[in-house]
């Protein structure tokens, strides 16, 4: 046999080759070649054999062929065999291989049943001067940690030899064997950097211990460069995780801070991320950094940006919202695509929270919206609706705001969507809002028709305007009969399904179809009701429920309606006066306004279903219910709060059924997965949990999972319940049970 | 610790591979085939950092070269562009103002060079003479039982 071409003059082969066709050619004819020589047993060529069979494999080909010919050549008495021989092994070997395993074999120890023999030691060796023993001992020493708990409180007591060996390096002069642009031996700083983070985390003492060296190494590490930078976003690491002091902590966010100013973007993305991890820990120290943080909004760096975006909504305070919303509608206007969604998801989450007044939320929900565009999750639209649909006194404001963004643009579906929504809320059950909307009834009709005609318009919209257009069938039977006609034969089945229906609402029914378009009630949205933490907050929500409040005596006073209209609004309430009545004894004053109104209060009273409160749209009826469920509120309680996560139950009872409003949220700095919540209760009791509104809960309290718990309690016995739950952080399951017997009285007495 | 470390051409094609985990051939190959795409997808004004599955990414361009190292969570990223930088150094002084060609032709001096300077996903010697001259130590023995060989054919009149 011919001598074997030598390993470059392969490499030169391959990569002269043309085509892949070519280099494939090239490749199996060698491939052929090498296992021939492999099968004759050659021993003096299978180094250069084996080094050619490691690129072959690198460039994707199958070299598996090659594994006992390593083990071979790792037997061989040439240093040459060996080296190729080891670095064969490494590279051409995978777990699945019993060579592997006989490799292993022959190398493992049981190195952790062993530790102890390691513990003595690693003092010594800590000693030492050589830089690549310290590092390597300080890797020993962390892994040692991380594997058992005696060894980490055995080398709490190292403490003092750690900090000596950092102060030794930064104290050192210039050592041109170790130094990084005049630092001196990064690799080295850093391990010990994270080795006392890891030794003083939860204990005091070793914590204790640290500060001095830590807050020398914040001050005098040098940050003009990378290396610098990469020292002290360690020591800034380790800071945040031990028990540090506070002065420290407030030096370590103004590292991160002083890193957000950095030209390098490697630098402020790891700085963003950092303040991300500590802003619940350090809220205060992060928000003065706030001007830096919305800054980083605009950053090139879509990773930047959104780490900025995340922070933002971390740090909206009752304090700091309007100037926050007015800073994230900017950037929603103008960030990519994908941030939209989480973006205008996070901003009604804050709203929510903190803000100041309701017209001041609304006015920034519609911007939001009309901002968003078609970037909206759907969660958000029902939001709106719950939200205005429980402010009576901004109705007309919030009609006439929505029916000038519909009028001219249709194109934007969550926009449109909730206009439709409202629509049917308001036009139906508060006619006189359509005066305040400055536009006819027809326009409101032709808005709609135009809505669910114009084919772009997503199924969901569609569906929203052909329910609308059907509750206003009362008003308009003719026009709105021809359009469900007409979608009898659409090609979308839901439209189809529901047109057909409607349709026969019309001839089959029509002496049902007043009762079955009635009027919808007010959409309870617990979160608002709940949501709410602090006391300024607070305050601000009395004041708001008091202006609810006044006109319960006089409601005349709060119809605001304008004068001229009068006459047009009774020809309306006359139109409408069928549904109304329907199913109530009235006899008097129907062609009164106010007589109307009276009317209106009498079945909200009987009926049974009170939580469903506003089944009837006038403003007393509304204010009624709300003050009824003001002295029926029951505190919110405090389920579970622990790792991080937090369980809030808030409560609405009607009698022996008590609906549970369970609402998750999660402080840690990681997502938690696959939330599993489970209850049981006495026997008693009959339990339903409805599916929850997801099953991540976002990091840092930027989100929540919300699940209604229904109870029915004939027997009216005091509440228990067995709670587990479960759920998935950083990749490790966690699960919990408890067993709650706090119940307030009110949610059965 | 670092988990594996990619070198790759600007083409996408793959020049150096050490994994310091074990996986199997289908997830190296899956692994590296996804972010190559990735990285080669961003733009230069994009941090060098990544989240990539429970890894950190970290890499940088030299000339034709990415230089990746897939790192843990509790790894710093910084530090890590450190690592990369130093090897690349040592590669330098070693070839003398190295180029891609280097890399490609003397693939197992390379190597050799990742395994003086990292050991297990750890660094292992932070001084640059140490880990040069543990390779030119190695370099040496090799020449010598080349020269070894030689003179046997020679004396043997084969050469």
């Amino acid at each position: 046999m011919s001598n074997p071409i030598r390993l470059r003059d392969l490499i030169r082969q391959i990569r002269s080759a043309k085509t892949a066709a070519e280099e494939r050619a090239v490749v199996q004819k060698e491939c052929a070649y090498i296992r021939d020589s492999f099968r004759d047993e050659d021993s003096i060529w299978r180094c250069r054999n084996v080094a050619k069979l490691l690129y072959i494999q690198m460039l994707g080909y199958s070299a598996h062929y090659g594994q006992l010919e390593c083990l071979k050549l790792i037997a061989s008495q040439r240093f040459t065999d060996k080296r190729i021989g080891y670095l064969g092994a490494m590279l051409l070997l995978d777990e699945r291989q019993d060579i592997h395993v006989l490799i292993t074999n022959s190398l493992k120890k049981k190195v952790p049943e062993l530790m102890d023999m390691f513990l003595p030691s690693v003092r010594s060796l800590l000693s030492e001067k050589n830089h690549g023993v310290l590092l390597t001992a300080t890797a020993l020493v962390t892994e040692m940690c991380h594997k058992n708990t005696d060894a980490l409180q055995h080398f709490r007591k190292l403490v003092p030899n750690l900090v000596r060996i950092l102060k030794n390096l930064i104290m050192s002069g210039y050592s041109p064997e170790h130094d990084v642009s005049g630092i001196s031996d990064p690799f080295l700083q850093v391990h010990l950097l994270r080795l006392m983070r890891i030794i003083g985390k939860n204990d005091a003492e070793a914590s204790e211990a640290m500060n001095d060296i830590l807050a020398q190494v914040s001050t005098n590490t040098e940050n003009s460069k990378n290396v610098g930078n990469a020292i002290l976003y360690e020591t800034v690491l380790t800071i945040m995780d031990i028990k540090s002091e506070s002065g420290l902590r407030v030096l370590a966010v103004n590292i991160l801070g002083r890193f957000l100013l950095n030209n390098d973007k490697n630098i402020r993305y790891v700085a963003l991320n950092t303040l991300l991890r500590v802003v619940h820990a350090d809220h205060n120290a992060v928000q003065r950094h706030r001007t830096t943080i919305v800054e980083c909004l605009k950053d090139a760096d879509v990773s930047i940006k959104r780490r900025a975006m995340e922070l933002c909504f971390a740090l909206i305070n009752p304090n700091n919202i309007r100037t926050m919303i007015n800073e994230m509608i900017t950037f929603l206007a103008t960030c990519e695509v994908d941030f939209k969604a989480d973006c205008t998801s996070n901003m009604f989450l804050a709203m929510e929270r903190f803000a100041p007044s309701k017209r001041w939320h609304v006015d920034q929900m519609m911007r939001v919206l009309t901002t968003a565009g078609n970037c909206v999750r759907d969660d958000i639209v029902s939001s709106l609706i719950g939200i205005i649909s429980c402010t009576p006194d901004l109705h007309g404001y919030t009609a006439q705001q929505l029916y000038k963004l519909i009028r001219d643009d249709i194109t934007q579906q969550p926009l449109v969507q909730a206009n439709t929504e409202i629509y049917l809320y308001l036009v139906n059950s508060r006619p006189m809002i359509i005066q305040f909307m400055y536009a006819s009834e027809d326009d409101i009709v032709n808005i709609l028709e135009k809505v669910l005609n114009w084919s772009p318009s997503t199924i969901v919209t569609r569906e929203y305007a052909i329910n609308a257009l059907m509750k206003l069938s009362t008003r308009f039977p003719s026009r709105i009969q021809t359009v469900m006609t007409i979608y009898a034969c659409n090609m979308n089945l839901e439209l189809q399904t529901r047109a057909v229906e409607y349709t026969s609402l019309f001839t089959k029914y029509n002496s049902l179809r007043p009762s079955i378009v009635e009027r919808m009630p007010v959409l309870v949205n617990s979160q608002i009701s709940h949501s709410v933490n602090d006391d300024q907050q607070q305050s601000q929500h009395s004041s708001d429920d008091n202006v609810q409040t006044t006109p319960t005596s006089e409601p005349p006073t709060v119809d605001n309606t304008p004068k001229p209209a009068e006459e047009n609004l009774l020809r309306i309430l006359d139109e409408i006066e069928p549904t109304v009545s329907n199913g109530i004894s009235n006899d008097d004053s129907n062609n009164h306004i106010l007589g109307l109104f009276g009317n209106i209060t009498t079945p909200s009273n009987s009926t049974a279903d009170d939580f469903l409160f506003g089944a009837v749209p006038s403003v007393s009826t509304m204010t009624k219910s709300q003050s009824n469920l003001g002295n029926n509120t029951i505190p919110n309680m405090n389920a579970i709060d622990k790792n991080g996560l937090h369980v809030v139950f808030s409560f609405e009872r009607n009698d022996t059924n008590l609906t549970i409003n369970l609402q998750a949220s999660n402080s840690t700095a990681s997502v938690m997965k696959n939330f599993v919540f489970k209850a049981a209760v006495p026997k008693t009791f009959n339990l339903e949990l409805l599916s929850p509104s997801g099953a991540n809960i976002p990091p840092n309290n930027s989100g929540n999972i919300r699940q209604i718990i229904k109870l029915s309690n004939p027997t009216k016995d005091r509440l228990r319940m067995r709670v587990r739950i479960s759920y998935m952080i950083d990749g490790t399951s966690m699960s919990d049970e408890a067993e709650l017997n706090s119940f307030p009285e009110e949610c059965w007495n | 610790m670092i988990q594996f470390i990619l070198l790759f051409s600007r083409q996408g094609k793959l020049r150096l591979q050490k994994w310091y985990t074990a996986q199997t051939d289908k997830s190296k190959k899956k692994i590296t085939r996804e972010l190559v795409a990735t990285i080669l997808a961003r733009k230069p004004k994009m941090s060098s950092f990544l989240e990539w599955k429970e890894l950190k990414v970290v890499y940088k361009r030299y000339a034709s070269l990415y230089f990746c190292c897939g790192i843990e969570q509790e790894d710093n990223e910084l530090l890590t562009l450190e690592t990369i930088h130093r090897y690349v150094e040592l590669l330098d002084k070693y070839f003398g103002s190295v180029c891609e060609l280097d890399i490609i032709f003397n693939f197992e001096k390379a190597y050799f060079m990742f395994d003086e300077f990292i050991l297990g996903g750890e660094i292992q010697e932070t001084s640059k003479k140490a880990v040069l001259k543990a390779i030119n130590d190695q370099d040496v023995i090799q020449e010598e039982e080349l020269e070894e060989k030689r003179s046997v054919l020679e004396d043997l009149g084969l050469a």
